[in-house]
């Protein structure tokens, strides 16, 4: 018997649209009875072909104070600016209406730039937002810089660094913010 | 726009949280979390940063792997690289094979070069073949 060695490029691509679909699927549950109507009727058709697929890129939110201040919140004399680069930055946020990304340059071991609560700060007003933020965070390693470290929406970094770093948000933080914020000062967790 | 769930109090002007209340907000923030550094440090000085002004900040300098740790399987690293002969429409199907809500699109050397929203991808094809399917389906009754 003569057996053939597999093809794995062929069946990776054979793979690719049957997982569009299912999480098309997902993400139309909803309204599944009429797509599995449509596609049990036109399942040849549905090649995409005749269809536009546009990749979805998410626009960069550039800040100018973000880049020049808010990273150097460590700097004890700036901290006035710093506090007013992040005041900054969520006036532009403010202006502005979509989604976006803000990319958070944390550079390297021996140069970081980022401390846990100016980042929480500004994960923390940029839920205040109606708008989908996300963060995108890069760093310098190997002598790269800017190398891809992940990306997150600015709600779940503020949960993940109040829950991970209980003084962030502490009853007195919660007790001052809640007349302000009621209505989601109950997504914090009191510590 | 502000999330009408804030509860802040907006200028009326423009619609927007006044900036002299953001200030004093993370004014107040920054209070909390700082302390002047004495002869004596804090049980848990490890998770205290000293500052230029001789004060400690309740804080941690970041870099990837702490982001890594804190986020876990909600940090988003799927990513795909641009070659140089290629664009990105070109690598459309690469992205929609990724898994999660985002891919990154890094240069060759893995530098970041953009971030695609690949549910958005998928909702905007669908919602084209709906429409392509409403259209049908209204030409063939009108025919």
């Amino acid at each position: 018997m003569n057996i053939q060695p597999v093809d794995i490029p062929s069946l990776l691509r054979a793979a690719v649209w049957p997982i569009i679909v299912l999480v098309a699927l997902v993400i139309f549950r909803r309204q599944l009875p009429d797509l599995v109507r449509i596609l049990s009727q036109r399942i040849n058709k549905f090649s995409f072909a005749g269809l536009s697929l546009e990749l979805a890129v998410v626009p960069e939110m550039q800040s100018t104070a973000l880049e020049t201040e808010v990273r150097q919140l460590n700097a004890a004399p700036q901290i006035q600016s710093g506090v007013s680069s992040i005041s900054g930055v969520f006036d532009e946020l403010q202006r502005g209406s979509g989604p976006g990304y803000i990319l958070i340059d944390l550079a390297s071991e021996s140069n970081p730039r980022w401390l846990t609560s100016p980042l929480y700060l500004l994960a923390f007003l940029i839920t205040l937002l109606d708008r989908r933020i996300y963060l995108v965070f890069l760093e310098t390693g190997r002598q790269i810089r800017k190398q891809f470290v992940g990306a997150a929406s600015a709600g779940i970094v503020r949960t993940a660094l109040a829950h991970r770093y209980a003084w962030l948000s502490n009853r007195q933080w919660l007790r001052h913010t809640q007349f302000m914020l009621a209505p989601i000062a109950g997504a914090l967790a009191v510590k | 726009m502000l999330n009408p769930a804030s509860g802040f109090q907006l200028d009326p002007a423009t619609g927007h949280i006044v900036s002299s209340r953001v200030t004093q907000l993370m004014a107040t923030f920054l209070g909390l979390i700082r302390v002047q550094q004495s002869a004596s440090p804090p049980v848990d000085a490890g998770e205290w940063t000293s500052l230029n002004n001789g004060q400690l900040e309740h804080a941690r300098w970041l870099d990837g792997a702490r982001i890594e740790r804190l986020l876990g399987r909600e940090l988003s690293t799927s990513s795909v690289v641009l070659m140089p002969n290629q664009n990105i429409d070109s690598i459309r199907e690469t992205v929609l094979a990724q898994q999660g809500h985002f891919v990154a699109i890094l240069e060759m050397d893995r530098s970041f070069r953009s971030l695609a929203d690949r549910i958005a991808t998928v909702e905007s094809l669908v919602n084209a073949f709906l429409k392509q399917k409403h259209a049908e389906n209204h030409s063939s009754a009108g025919a």
